[in-house]
């Protein structure tokens, strides 16, 4: 028998010191026995240092440790609150603005995506038919007007934002009392067009949509007049305006859901009517 | 690619490119993951299964924009057609091949899609500035990236594909 367990024992230590056979073996034992152990060691080294100074390096390291693990969550949360606090100040705004205009069904939504398209100016809110929200419904937002609702599914709503390209509001200059077409450039900025060359303009003036066309509700901020552009010879002048909104940043708007836009199209067929008929 | 994987990696490319990739412009232009992704299939695949995938791939696009449904597909299904004609041995490992298919189809994808956007979807193209704000720096994105595109779903590829050895 001792022959037999001497013999086993060199075996073991020939193939677990050389080959490296008794590998998978020792990784199989160690997974269980391997947390025990730390456990029993920290058991071991806690009961040890109740005799001790507290305060060895290896406390202090651990207690490093410690404060550092807490100091990432405390920043983790300080983040989160100021994305709350954000939110709240959004949200709170809002309802200032809902509450100076009671006349307005007031739906609230938020950007959950940006156009894939990098030549388009669009959003999709998590909100659609479902809240209420129709095509044509204007979008704002604390700071001023956002866009217009162009296709909403029961669940979601596809806004074109002011900065579109494709995006026509008739406005007004509040001091200026004249007005024109706000239009949407594709580097993000809007453009003030069809303004008569006598007005005179200053920058800083605060353009509004104007309800002409009656596509948007009249008085809501579209931006601020930065520069004027006034050529000789034209009939008219342009002024580029600054958003007030941060479309970079949209991430909560509000959605007129009772504004009807008025149709158009009636003249439309109505023109297209007394086109075929005129000989 | 099968349904399984397909649907999902062009679902979750759809989502970057609509949530991650606007964050991330230059100038106003961005990578377009699903076109790449669809022609670096295209580029690999004989069987034209590119084709199928980049009408897939258009359609997520679209859901996700405010163009209507299918323009996407419409500008990439064609591509991915004349990619996948192309002898894919040639351009595979060849790094400046890859690159003129890459900024080739890349270029034709933008040309084609603000063509559409202009004349099918009556949209108001800017076209000196969309050009040079908008599809300069896309297709140089999206030159930089098909390779690495390549390179990734070519060992997928070849795992659902393996290739036979004759003697």
């Amino acid at each position: 028998m001792l022959g037999v367990l001497i013999i086993a024992a060199l075996a073991v230590i020939v193939l677990g010191g050389r080959s490296g056979a008794l590998r998978p073996l020792i990784t199989a034992a160690m997974a269980p026995l391997s947390p025990v152990a730390g456990l029993l060691n920290q058991g071991t080294e806690a009961a040890a240092n109740l005799g001790e100074d507290p305060v060895d390096y290896a406390t202090l390291q651990e207690r490093n440790r410690e404060l550092e693990r807490t100091v990432a969550e405390m920043q983790v949360e300080i983040v989160r609150l100021r994305e709350l606090e954000q939110d709240y100040h959004r949200l709170s705004d809002l309802v200032d603005y809902a509450d100076e205009h009671p006349d307005q069904n007031l739906v609230t939504a938020r950007v959950v995506a940006l156009d894939t398209s990098s030549y388009l100016r669009w959003v999709i809110v998590n909100r659609g038919t479902r809240d209420g929200i129709q095509v044509g419904n204007p979008v704002i937002n604390e700071t001023g007007l956002v866009g217009r609702v162009e296709n909403a599914a029961a669940n979601a709503a596809w806004v074109r934002l002011a900065i579109d390209p494709g995006s026509t509001i008739n406005a007004m200059l509040q001091t200026a009392r004249v007005e024109g077409t706000v239009t949407g450039q594709l580097q993000g900025g809007l453009r003030m067009e069809l303004i008569p060359q006598e007005a005179v303009i200053e920058a800083g003036d605060l353009a509004l949509t104007s309800g002409l066309g009656g596509s948007f509700p009249p008085n809501i901020v579209i931006g601020q007049v930065s520069s004027v552009r006034r050529l000789q010879g034209e009939l008219f002048q342009e002024a580029e305006i600054r958003s007030t909104v941060d479309f970079d940043h949209l991430e909560i708007v509000s959605i007129i859901t009772d504004f009807q836009p008025v149709d158009l199209s009636v003249f439309d067929d109505l023109l297209q009517g007394s086109q075929e008929g005129t000989p | 690619m099968s349904l399984q994987v397909g649907i999902p990696l062009f679902v979750i490319a759809a989502l970057l490119q609509a949530t991650v990739l606007p964050h991330l412009r230059v100038f106003g232009g961005q990578p377009d993951l699903i076109v790449i992704l669809a022609l670096a299939w295209a580029s690999l695949d004989d069987d034209q299964e590119g084709m199928a995938w980049a009408f897939v791939g258009g359609f997520f696009l679209d859901l996700l924009s405010g163009v209507p449904l299918g323009v996407s597909s419409l500008v990439l299904v064609p591509i991915a057609y004349f990619v996948g004609l192309a002898e894919a041995q040639l351009y595979r490992n060849n790094l400046l091949l890859l690159t003129v298919l890459g900024m080739g189809s890349a270029l034709a994808y933008h040309l084609g899609y603000l063509l559409l956007l202009r004349f099918l979807v009556d949209y108001p193209v800017a076209w000196p500035g969309a050009l040079w704000y908008v599809t300069l720096p896309s297709v140089a994105l999206d030159t930089i990236l098909i390779f690495p595109a390549v390179r990734l779903l070519q060992r997928w590829y070849n795992r659902l594909h393996p290739r036979r050895v004759t003697f």
